[in-house]
């Protein structure tokens, strides 16, 4: 068993704009958003880090991955108004 | 295009009872939640402490379905075989300093339902709220002060006052020049999982030992909490601190039987995934600015030692207010008006928690985040009881063996009170009714670090005490018993 399994238990509205993005030109490659993030949004390709195309269905707006990123790389902005993430049992 | 007195951005606890007392003293407010309704986007521990129901009279009228009150925590133990080695619990003390204090330790509910109860409050007393609106950042006039905000419909709302109640991300915070994001070292990432089950079988399986945490030396300090009808098993740590994924180590606190025990004797079903940041502060420095009062995790207000922050966004969000009303009343809402709020959460419960802030931190960064203080503390205890306790051999020798079975642990303990304790406790002391003379503090510098040692040398190598039988029943009934019983009458009087 494993917790990985559980992280599909999110309730969305999805949002219709995009939120988050990296710039690959500020992206030093440290990896720290690949490992903080707990819904395996981020992936590190050609030693950069890459946003999962589907963020938007899955990111829980925590905001870690840009709270850790030390090169100002990830910028994040919450969804538009009444979009995103439905916490039902917070 | 209609003037407010007052914009609260967040429809959290802090944002609803900033709004709610801001309209009752008379200001013109109005309030912003991105989410479709209050507390839809919101994480919590669950747990309301006595202190929300002791300094909020509307808390008490509090009547929300899926809470259960803890009248008992349990601390649980594990090492670094991932064995659940011991576990300890606590309830409210008698002599507890008032009523609700002594009559539970937490009331633990869903914010799905408190967020919304506090924010219907605030719309009772008059402050308008808008939902589904996420403010985009705070505007300004030809002079460049801030005068309102902009909300992703493109529309402008003005105010002379903007409280910020927008979490530890803070675009008010951000976009007023406050403050840029916090540093990584000050803020911790709590992820957990939600499992909903039926009230009667977490009555029987947990009833009111309803907070339990779970201590290790494998993964950081991890909590399971029980409302009604479900609960949250997970753990968290400063977002600097992980190597691998969190999955990683919220998979070794599933591994823990007790952990998984208490999901199949609750029948639970994991219902729902989630993930938050909250600040660890040792002093918050970023409250205010010009026109702008942050409260909450946007202020920076969760305690620094269990990461409690509902309480103390509500309580910012009381101060922000009123200070909103004295410095409209003044005709001055600069940062050096503002700057009452600074000194008014400083002299209140919230000021309180920092005097200690950097010691906390230190303790809590040294042994409550730090699974590799966990390698010897857990073992410590554990070998302490055992020690006591054990039929392994006769009790004589297991008193006689029990200072050799401790004392490894000792250069690490020590190590440990001497960073991370004594610091806390100094801080955390009264300060002296008489200040201490120059002097005698010299003196006592000087002389310490050479008599000490010796005496430590000395004490270390004595083996036996061949005068024992006589002194130690002597030592108790003329030093200790007079000790106890001044010591006890003083703390009596101190109280009254």
């Amino acid at each position: 068993m494993s917790t990985r399994e559980f992280v599909k238990l999110v309730y969305k509205n999805v949002p219709e704009e995009d939120f988050m993005s990296v710039d690959p030109g500020k992206c030093e490659g440290c990896g720290d958003c690949v490992v903080v993030c707990p819904v395996f949004l981020w992936k590190l390709g050609k030693k950069k880090a890459q946003l999962e195309g589907d963020y938007r269905e899955r990111c829980l707006e925590c905001g870690a991955c840009w709270q850790v990123c030390s090169s100002g790389a990830i910028s994040f902005d919450f969804p538009e108004g009444g979009k995103g993430i439905v916490v039902k049992f917070g | 295009m209609k003037k407010y007195d007052l914009i609260v951005v967040g429809g959290g606890p802090g944002g609803s009872v900033a709004a709610k007392t801001a309209a009752e003293i008379g200001l013109e407010t109005v309030m912003f939640e991105r989410g479709t309704v209050p507390g839809e986007k919101n994480v919590s521990g669950t747990g309301l402490s006595p202190k929300c129901f002791r300094d909020f009279d509307f808390m008490r009228e509090m009547a929300l379905p899926h809470e259960r009150v803890a009248t008992m925590a349990t601390l649980h133990l594990s090492d670094d075989r991932n064995v659940e080695t011991n576990a300890f619990s606590f309830s409210p003390s008698t002599n507890a300093p008032y009523p609700e204090a002594r009559e539970f330790l937490t009331r633990n509910v869903y914010r799905s339902e408190l967020d919304p109860w506090l924010a219907g409050l605030a719309t009772a007393a008059g402050a308008e709220l808008h939902t589904s609106t996420k403010v985009t950042g705070v505007t300004r006039d030809a002079k460049g002060k801030v005068d309102g905000v902009r909300t992703d419909r493109g529309e402008e709302f003005k105010a002379d006052i903007v409280i910020g109640a927008d979490g530890v991300i803070s675009t008010v915070a951000r976009s007023s020049g406050i403050r840029e994001k916090w540093d990584p070292s000050e803020v911790a990432m709590i992820l957990n999982v939600d499992y909903g089950a039926k009230r009667k079988d977490i009555d029987l399986a947990i009833g009111a030992n309803a907070l339990h945490y779970w201590y290790s030396a494998i993964f950081p300090v991890g909590y399971s909490f029980f409302s009604a009808e479900g609960f949250h098993v997970g753990l968290g740590c400063y977002v600097d601190w992980w190597k691998k994924s969190p999955h990683y180590y919220l998979d070794r606190m599933f591994e823990l039987p007790g952990v998984q025990q208490q999901i199949k004797l609750c029948k639970g079903k994991a219902r729902e995934f989630q993930n938050h940041m909250v600040t660890f502060l040792t002093d918050p420095k970023t409250t205010y600015g010009d026109s702008v009062i942050l409260v909450g995790d946007a202020a920076g207000f969760a305690c620094p030692f269990e990461a409690e922050g509902v309480y103390y966004a509500m309580y910012s969000g009381m101060l922000a207010a009123r200070v909103a009303k004295n410095a409209l009343g003044r005709g001055d809402t600069s940062a050096r008006s503002l700057a009452e709020y600074e000194r008014a959460w400083r002299d209140s419960p919230i000021g309180e928690e920092f005097v200690g802030g950097e010691a906390i931190e230190g303790f809590v960064r040294g042994i409550g985040f730090n699974p590799d203080a966990g390698r010897w503390v857990v073992p410590l205890i554990n070998d302490a009881m055992y020690g006591l306790l054990n039929v392994a051999e006769s009790h004589t020798a297991s008193a006689r063996n029990l200072s050799s079975l401790l004392m490894p642990y000792l250069p690490e303990l020590v190590d440990t009170l001497a960073r991370d304790l004594v610091p806390l406790a100094v801080k955390l002391q009264k300060p002296p009714a008489r200040k201490p003379g120059a002097r005698i503090s010299r003196m006592l510098s000087w002389i310490l670090p050479k008599v000490l040692p010796f005496i430590a040398k000395m004490a270390a190598r004595q083996e036996e005490n061949r005068y024992g039988e006589v002194t130690t029943p002597l030592i108790v009934e003329y030093f200790m018993k007079p000790f106890a019983r001044e010591k006890a009458a003083r703390s009596k009087e101190a109280r009254r």
